[in-house]
């Protein structure tokens, strides 16, 4: 059976430590941070830090403060501060986004509460470990694969197929969607890597190559996906599409990619002759 | 990371922390329903084994059916049906591949509580002979 | 299992598709056949339409749920209990489908 709860070593110790605010703090917000130290046997806490947020307008800004200013153990992923690299995506207020694209203001009052994405092995603090969710995006080839010649220019596309790509190549694998899905944390990862649910991040990359009228391995990469788990986990939970930061929609990608599971038999042409 | 630490990584937190949303709540409802119509189609086959087999066993079927137990199972049963039905339009929806902007995902999702819940309220008020 | 991922999620939409207009007809008349006493529920199953559509209810509905919680086992289940209870699962709908047909037939040749 799945398990629903977490395991012994990953229950969250509720009361970690407090940082407070300064003295002179002007505007003080309150943020409840995941930690977790792989040097230790704790189990990971929850540490609060009170921040003066004057001087802050997003999310990922008041955890570099916080790295900064008050506790330099803090270990989180972060680098372009501006929606593009995929890096600081977290568990924010209960659902998956960027850092650095949330802003405090739209979480509303209260707390601010960051974990790492769900159901993911934690390395150190807010860094979880993405190999798989990388394997799974390799396994879907995103690459162009062409049977006939290179052409002597390029690959050329008219203005209506490259439309076509439009809401799925702006993907930036920040795995905010596939971590957001119940059928991905059931069964997006298993011990013998067989029988494994792709995710809805590695099905809209597949789907971007699928309807690209450039590639000429569409039936070999349907092929690829044909079992009970790869596509097939997907019930149309919506939490992909809820949670896209780029606001991309995932569940949309992969309903078409059934669709053209279910129309396959009728459009490839009978290899054996009919009598 | 190396020597074997692997297995000793923590998982972060998951159903224990993610904020409910009714899209998702439709989700479940629709997966919840479907398993008490599969236990309420092996009860319905009961009645028909009685209806077939003898009055006696008939009677005794019929005995919990206008019991208050099972008033509770009809309502459940004929509830469980409509939202599966109704949800299941808007998955037929989706598999035809629309419907999939979040908005009237999420409206979508409201409509069919709503109208499951007034169409069993007339569907049992009508059946117990409320409009004769 | 080369084909059993779509062919599952095909059959699965093709039966809801029969079973939302038999729901409707269903939802209509059971709270009324259920709640009826001996006489009048066997004359309501006497009557060709009520019996066949009942039929097909039972039939399309037993296909329709089997391959339902099969998903949800798949879903769930990880050990070797998966495939015992894929197997009940199947037992189930196949007896919901034999005991439904047996005893609408009985009943309508019966009168």
């Amino acid at each position: 059976m799945v398990q629903l709860t977490l395991p012994k070593n990953s229950t969250v110790n509720k009361s970690g430590k407090t940082f407070k605010a300064d003295k002179g703090a002007k505007q003080v917000r309150t943020f409840k941070v995941y930690r977790y130290d792989p040097s230790t046997d704790d189990n990971p806490r929850l540490d609060t830090y009170e921040v003066d947020v004057s001087d802050v307008s997003m999310v990922l800004d008041g955890l570099i403060k916080i790295k900064d200013k008050m506790d330099a153990s803090f270990a989180f992923r972060r680098s372009c501060r501006e929606g593009v690299c995929g890096s600081c995506s977290f568990n924010i207020n209960g659902s998956n986004t960027l850092a650095c694209t949330a802003s405090l203001d739209d979480l509303g009052p209260g707390d601010i509460t960051v974990y790492p994405l769900p159901h993911q092995p934690v390395l150190k603090d807010l860094i979880t470990d993405l190999s798989n969710f990388y394997k799974q995006h390799a396994y879907i080839e995103p690459f162009l694969m062409a049977k006939s010649d290179e052409p002597e220019t390029e690959w050329k596309q008219s203005q209506e197929d490259r439309a076509k790509l439009d809401g799925l190549y702006e993907c930036i694998l920040c795995a905010c969607c596939s971590t957001s899905c119940p059928s991905y944390w059931w069964n997006g990862e298993t011990a013998s890597g067989d029988d494994e649910y792709l995710g809805p991040a590695a099905l809209l990359q597949s789907y971007r190559w699928l309807v690209d009228s450039r590639d000429q391995h569409t039936n070999e990469r349907l092929d690829k996906l044909e079992d009970e788990f790869k596509l097939y986990r997907c019930h149309t939970i919506m939490n992909c599409t809820q949670t896209c930061p780029k606001h991309l929609n995932p569940a949309k990608a992969i309903a078409e990619v059934k669709k053209m599971m279910v129309n396959r038999p009728l459009q490839k042409p009978a290899k054996a002759p009919a009598e | 990371m190396a020597d074997g630490a692997a297995s000793k990584r923590p998982l972060s937190p998951h159903l224990q922390i993610w904020r409910f949303t009714v899209t998702l709540a439709a989700s479940i409802t629709h997966r919840g329903t479907g398993v008490v119509l599969y236990g309420g189609l092996l009860l319905m086959a009961l009645w028909v084994i009685g209806l077939a087999l003898s009055p006696e066993l008939f009677a005794a079927v019929s005995a919990i059916i206008h019991s208050p137990l099972g008033f509770i199972l009809i309502v459940g049963f004929v509830w469980s049906l409509l939202f599966h039905l109704m949800n299941g339009l808007r998955h037929l929806y989706w598999d035809y591949g629309r419907g999939f902007a979040m908005k009237t995902a999420t409206m979508t999702a409201w409509l069919v509580y709503i109208a499951a819940t007034l169409a069993t309220a007339l569907i049992i008020w009508a059946g117990y002979g409320g409009g004769a | 299992m080369s084909k059993k991922g779509t062919s599952a999620f095909i059959l699965q939409r093709a039966s809801a598709v029969i079973l939302a207009p038999l729901s409707i007809w269903f939802l209509f008349e059971i709270v009324s056949a259920l709640t009826a006493d001996y006489a009048t529920a066997r004359a309501w199953l006497s009557v060709p339409l009520n019996a066949a559509l009942l039929g097909a209810f039972f039939i399309i509905g037993a296909l329709h749920m089997r391959i339902g919680l099969a998903e949800i086992i798949v879903d769930y289940v990880h050990s070797w209990a998966k495939d015992v209870l894929l197997f009940i699962n199947w037992l189930a709908a196949l007896g919901l489908i034999a005991a439904a047909a047996w005893s609408i037939y009985t009943i309508f040749f019966a009168g």
